[in-house]
């Protein structure tokens, strides 16, 4: 794990030789941190961007490709994860093809960042899974992730903080299907983050056997977690049968274990469990890669109505970067 | 005080064993499942007979406790007529087999599956769907107490070999799964589980999940299990068991609408089978199934294919029996709880002295109306229809002095939503056992019954409504509707204080059809639960009006009278459009045209219909 200044992010980019770099436009302003530090660097850019909701992500989209020199926008739609997957699946085929017509010895293979900060969960895992079927013909992978100095700002209360609201739809994760046994018992793990209806919503709509509400263990802000704590204990209140377990914000690799061992316990090591990851980025990376390393395990999306765009966050000045690797 | 967020909360309410607590059918002991359960098949006759059903309500309708009920482990219990047996009926003797197949979201419609490029998308779809239900069955069943003997266990065991495995091998299942011999049945049902998840688990790790990384379509070369000839042709073969009931196998298919599109037309084209006799789908939906063609594309219909029941059209249909099934499951809870009183009218008493002043009125317009020359029975029916609206009247205005108490008025509050009234019961409770210091409760305080139903309406109205405001995508259609909900009970609040001849009016009936925005806008308020559609015959008797209810949950918080008959207010579109702008400008467009004049219709139940 690595968190950065401006600075030694951009040298260890440079030291990193970076020929691919995926990133998403986003309402929020956090999309531009890490794009901004890679304007000059000749690798290959790919800006997704979802064309169905709101015109800031397009008008952010488009200063991306103004400002980002050989860069390439992809056009995604939130409510069409198929397509979605295909698209992703052909950019990285035509990537590899690309590498293929090379011999062995005149192409190194390519080095890629993938920023984390502005995707989503579900499109994120989505690249994740994909890089880890392609990873024999990729280089080293690197993951960029920018952490938010403060959450919705335009709240004056604690108790009002929002990110999104309602859930659209409930699916499952292309690629994080799982294997489900119906003679088994169900358990839903939520990473939980601020969202308290939300998470309320998915407990509802799932009905499982057993419930855990995952707690983050190591924050990106103490402040983040007070709030995130009061939150979580109210919880816990409302639903006496549900367990809990701690999981790192800053580390996917500590994330992925956590899960992992908590998933090995004799409560739920027959169990079908889905996770929905609810927190930040790189926790749901970690979700990813404990699904991908167990099988059995399911990834749900939970997909919100609404995003408070207005005030989403406020972007720290430190970034983390990490590797990516699947064993 | 105690409420849902502090700690103690949870200790009162199970400390104090609180009779309105829910749980789950599924966790509900078979004995208890008796106890409470209010059979309810005189009504839904077509549920407990051979032939295809589609049940529809809203969550909390109590589906799942109907198909909790019909379990073998249940019907054991109960005799052909519903009466409880001292002695439990052998499973062969019982009237219809049912198992219980509950779809789970994430079960069966996983994303991955729709990338296998609709290459034959049907067929592998429904493999999936019948391997797993075929497992969720088999595991049923293992758990089901029939009689073990010598002779059943070899028949069974000819059933394991000369049915299963052979069907299984016409299927395309190369393994070889013959069994020599079994000691037991629970070992034969044992062995048949194993297989299926065999070919459950091979299907989902060697052909879903490799969907994933497949440069091109990827074909399936593992058993294909397909309904008519796989799973039908085993329970139709199953049934005939020994130690089976010879009756049809019932399948009870809890939350369809969980299923993907193409699953709903693969179970429509099973319904569409004429396979009743043998095995009856009973297809459970929180009235989002929405599809109702087959995997060809042919429509299936009632009451050629199934019969249709929908839950809550009980409230706007047959309220006596919505008053009698509320009566008799909050009595069973009661006499299940061991409470010294169980009749739900003496647990929920009404305010007396409001009680005694309304019957004062009725007394003095029915006396009134007899010297008029009424008959006896025009002037009862004179008073009962103004009592209570002029009472509230007499309170000038202030809502919050008309107590909302007793039986009757709660279980018209709760508007057909079963749930609905076990949860605000369920609050009462809490703040009787609060307000007593823990001392046994042997019934709900009136005061408390109106302050906790009020709080409970208030909430559906203010925090709820902002929630479902907050989390919709389109705000401003959410305003609309609440501005329409507003409107409509500041229209009924006024009529109610008017000199109308029909006060207690609950509803709006359209003359004509309503524009886009307007229909959208009823459509969302229906969806929310603020309000119930229904058809009425028309002012001049020449067709249909659509009809939409207020819900009564809203009363208390608008100050009406939730009695259940009402009246209906007939209107033109344009005019109740005014309400989604300005609920203001709406309420004041009636008040000259309402004072005296009877413009609102005497209420009836037989007019109505869906």
């Amino acid at each position: 794990m690595s968190k950065l200044n401006p600075i030694n992010f951009k040298t260890q980019i440079g030291d990193a030789d970076i020929s691919i770099f995926f990133t998403c436009a986003s309402f929020e302003t956090r999309c531009f941190k890490v794009a901004n530090i890679l304007q000059d660097f000749s690798a290959r850019k790919f800006i997704f961007y979802n064309e169905n909701e709101s015109s800031e992500i397009k008008k952010n989209a488009y200063k991306l490709k103004e400002s980002l020199k050989d860069s390439s926008l992809v056009a995604l739609n939130s409510d069409r994860p198929v397509d979605n997957f295909l698209k992703i699946d052909s950019i990285l085929k035509e990537l590899i093809d690309g590498l293929l017509a090379y011999p062995e010895t005149e192409v190194s293979k390519p080095n890629i960042l993938l920023d984390s900060t502005t995707f989503t969960h579900e499109t994120l895992l989505v690249l994740v899974r994909l890089l880890a079927i392609k990873s024999e013909f990729l280089g080293h992978i690197y993951i960029s992730y920018v952490g938010a100095q403060n959450y919705s700002t335009n709240t004056k209360s604690d108790d009002e903080k929002w990110l999104s609201k309602g859930i659209k739809e409930i699916r499952t994760v292309l690629g994080y299907g799982g294997i489900t046994d119906p003679t088994r018992k169900n358990h839903l793990l939520i990473l939980f983050g601020f969202e308290s209806e939300r998470t309320r919503k998915i407990i509802e709509e799932y009905e499982y056997d057993l419930i855990t509400l995952g707690f983050s263990n190591s924050p990106i802000l103490s402040s983040h977690q007070k709030i995130n704590a009061r939150r979580h204990k109210d919880l816990i209140k409302e639903y006496p049968n549900a367990k809990e377990v701690e999981f790192s914000l800053i580390d996917p690799e500590t994330t992925k274990k956590e899960i992992l061992e908590y998933l090995s316990g004799e409560n739920y090591i027959n169990a079908n469990t889905v996770i929905a990851p609810l927190n930040n980025k790189l926790s749901t990376i970690g979700a990813g890669l404990a699904a991908i390393e167990n099988q059995n395990i399911q990834i749900a999306y939970a997909k919100p109505n609404i995003y408070n765009i207005e005030g989403y966050s406020e972007a720290c000045d430190d970034f983390y970067l990490l590797p990516l690797n699947f064993i | 005080m105690e409420n849902i967020f502090t700690k103690n909360y949870l200790k009162l309410q199970t400390k104090l064993n609180n009779p309105f607590e829910f749980k789950y059918p599924d966790d509900i002991d078979p004995q208890d499942v008796i106890d409470l359960f209010v059979p309810v098949f005189g009504e839904y006759y077509n549920i407990p007979i051979s032939g295809h059903t589609f049940i529809n309500g809203a969550r909390g309708s109590g589906k799942s406790m109907m198909f909790r009920y019909m379990k073998p482990d249940c019907q054991r219990l109960v005799s052909s007529i519903g009466e409880r047996l001292e002695q439990p009926r052998a499973i062969k003797e019982l009237d219809y087999f049912a198992l219980y197949i509950p779809i789970k979201k994430g079960h069966l419609n996983k994303t991955d599956i729709q990338l296998n490029n609709k290459h034959g998308e049907a067929l592998l779809n429904e493999h999936f769907m019948v391997v797993q239900f075929s497992l969720i069955l088999f595991n049923e069943l293992a758990t089901i107490e029939f009689e073990e003997s010598e002779s059943n266990v070899i028949e069974f065991l000819e059933f394991y070999n000369t049915v299963f495995s052979v069907i299984l091998k016409y299927s395309g299942y190369t393994e070889n799964i013959y069994l020599e011999q079994a000691t037991t049945q629970k070992s034969i049902f044992s062995k048949i589980i194993s297989v299926l998840r065999d070919i459950s688990s091979s299907f989902q790790h060697d052909y879903l999940k490799k969907l994933i990384g497949a440069t091109q379509a990827l074909p399936y070369n593992g058993p294909i299990l397909l309904y008519s000839d796989f799973l039908y042709e085993i329970l139709k073969e199953f049934r005939k068991l020994d130690f089976m009931p010879k009756k049809a196998i019932y399948l009870l298919i809890d939350d369809a609408d969980e299923l993907n599109v193409i699953q709903r037309k693969i179970l429509n084209s099973w319904v569409s089978l004429r396979t009743s006799h043998e095995v009856s789908l009973k297809i459970s939906t929180q009235l989002k199934y929405k599809i109702f063609s087959t995997i060809n594309d042919s429509r299936i219909d009632t009451p050629h294919d199934y019969s249709e029941v929908n839950l809550n059209d009980i409230y706007t249909t047959k309220k006596d029996l919505y008053f009698k099934r509320i009566h008799d499951i909050v009595s069973k809870r009661l006499q299940k709880y061991n409470f010294p009183i169980t009749d739900p009218e003496l647990f929920f008493p009404s305010d007396k002295s409001q009680e005694e002043k309304i019957e004062t009125i009725k007394e003095e317009y029915k006396l009134m109306k007899i010297k008029e020359g009424l008959s006896e029975d025009q002037a009862f029916h004179f008073a009962y229809r103004y009592a209570i609206p002029d009472y509230i009247k007499k309170l000038e205005g202030n809502r919050y002095s008309y107590s909302y108490a007793g039986f009757k008025q709660l279980v018209n509050i709760s508007s057909g939503i079963i749930r609905e009234f076990i949860d605000f019961a369920s609050e009462m409770y809490v703040a009787q056992m609060t307000d007593l210091k823990s001392k046994e409760v042997t019934c709900i305080d009136p005061k408390i019954q109106n302050s906790e139903i009020k709080k409970f309406s208030d909430r559906k109205i203010e925090s709820e409504f902002d929630k479902f405001r907050n989390e919709s995508e389109n705000k401003g259609d959410m305003d609309k509707v609440r501005n329409l909900i507003i409107g409509m009970g500041g229209l009924f609040r006024l009529i109610l204080h008017s000199d109308a001849s029909e006060r207690r009016v609950f509803s709006i009936a359209l003359n004509d059809e309503p524009d886009e925005e307007l229909r959208s806008t009823l459509e969302l308020a229906v969806q929310q639960g603020y309000l119930q559609k229904s058809m009425i015959g028309n002012k001049y008797g020449t067709g249909k009006s659509r009809l939409f209810v207020l819900n009564r949950i809203l009363a208390p918080h608008f100050g009406l009278d939730p009695s259940n008959f009402a009246g209906y207010k007939f209107m033109n579109s344009a005019e109740l459009k005014k309400s989604i702008v300005n609920s203001k400008i709406f309420v004041d467009y009636f008040r000259n045209k309402i004072n005296g004049k009877s413009d609102s219709n005497l209420p009836t139940l037989f007019n109505l219909e869906l």
